[in-house]
């Protein structure tokens, strides 16, 4: 059993031990029932521990998990739930441990104020959740989204609806393997987000709808039937997702095929476009 | 006997200050390093891979 400070409540506790330098993080609730009381001093106006103060702590392992509860024996502190496992569940996720591992091996790159920052952000807010793991990525500059590849674009939200880049990229898309075009993130994976143009054409459900009728004018087949569009909501911006599957047909945009070669969409001319059509479509 | 700090140089307070920042830098980045990784499976992680690089 050791004394540990509080030093942060919300939905969890978080209590530093200043001699080991260790800080634990729990997710129970003291509090005061008012049967055995806690010094007037050390409770604030709901009858909860006060930042700063001591707390007496059992830290045992049990299943292949941490548990951290206050002492019973020290001061009344009910623990409402003490079955949830600390450390043992963060890391099992492995979105969460990649982010980790990445800021973990850059922190001596990052400038001072981003270091703080994500200290701050530790310290507060950050709990397992994906909108945290998100903000913490994005304070920390760090991207979660995969490279550019065979199957996934990206397109900046600056970009037109109907500018040919995202057209392209559906038609060599629809005849290669099929693939998701992600609306709203710059080429270098920075999130900037598609809301600019949502609000242009009012709403997601017209934004999805001017974008099929867009595809189904460009294009020769119906692709546009079979083409996905949905939203995601990545932090503070949100994310259009253009899933294209492979197409049976050869989709031809504005009467040019395209073709999918690496992480860019080709366009195929003379020869080269005859042999992908004998070759792909007997 | 120590020196008051109107004694100092202005090139020795900056000195101070500079140090003063780099420990709280190196402080932030140990707790943040404790905070990451509190079971030290990342470190042991990059140790490895530092070792099959050598």
């Amino acid at each position: 059993m050791n004394k540990y400070r509080l030093v942060k409540r919300d939905a969890r506790y978080y209590y530093f031990d200043n001699e080991a330098g260790e800080l634990y993080r729990s997710p129970i609730h003291c509090y005061d029932e008012g049967k055995i009381s806690m010094p007037e001093h050390e409770r604030d106006a709901d009858g909860y521990l006060c930042l700063g103060q001591y707390v007496y702590l059992y830290i045992e392992n049990r299943n292949n998990a941490t548990y951290v509860y206050p002492s019973h024996d020290v001061y009344n502190y009910i623990p409402s739930k003490r079955s949830t496992t600390t450390f043992s569940h963060i890391l099992q996720d492995d979105l969460v441990q990649e982010l980790k591992r990445r800021i973990y091996r850059n922190l001596d790159t990052y400038p001072p104020s981003r270091l703080w920052e994500i200290e701050r952000y530790m310290l507060g807010g950050y709990d397992n959740t994906a909108t945290s793991v998100v903000q913490l990525a994005q304070i920390a500059g760090e991207s979660l989204l995969p490279d550019e590849s065979e199957t996934i674009e990206y397109k900046c939200c600056e970009v037109e609806l109907n500018k040919p880049e995202i057209l392209t990229a559906i038609g060599a898309f629809a005849n290669n393997k099929g693939g998701t075009i992600t609306m709203g993130v710059s080429d270098d994976k920075k999130v900037v987000g598609c809301e600019r143009l949502i609000e242009k054409y009012g709403s997601m459900d017209k934004f999805s709808n001017m974008l099929r009728n867009i595809i189904k004018q460009s294009t020769n087949t119906n692709l546009y039937l079979n083409i996905q569009i949905e939203f995601e909501q990545h932090a503070a911006h949100t994310l259009c997702h253009i899933r294209v599957p492979r197409s049976n047909e050869i989709v031809l945009v504005k009467n040019e095929l395209y073709v999918r070669s690496g992480n860019t969409s080709q366009l195929l001319v003379g020869d080269r476009m005859l042999n992908f059509i004998i070759q792909n479509h007997k | 006997m120590s020196k008051k700090l109107s004694e100092y140089s202005i090139d020795e307070l900056l000195l101070m200050q500079r140090n003063k920042f780099l420990k709280l830098l190196q402080k932030t980045i140990k707790e943040l390093r404790y905070l990451l990784d509190p079971d030290g499976e990342i470190a042991d992680e990059l140790n490895r891979e530092e070792k099959t690089k050598k």
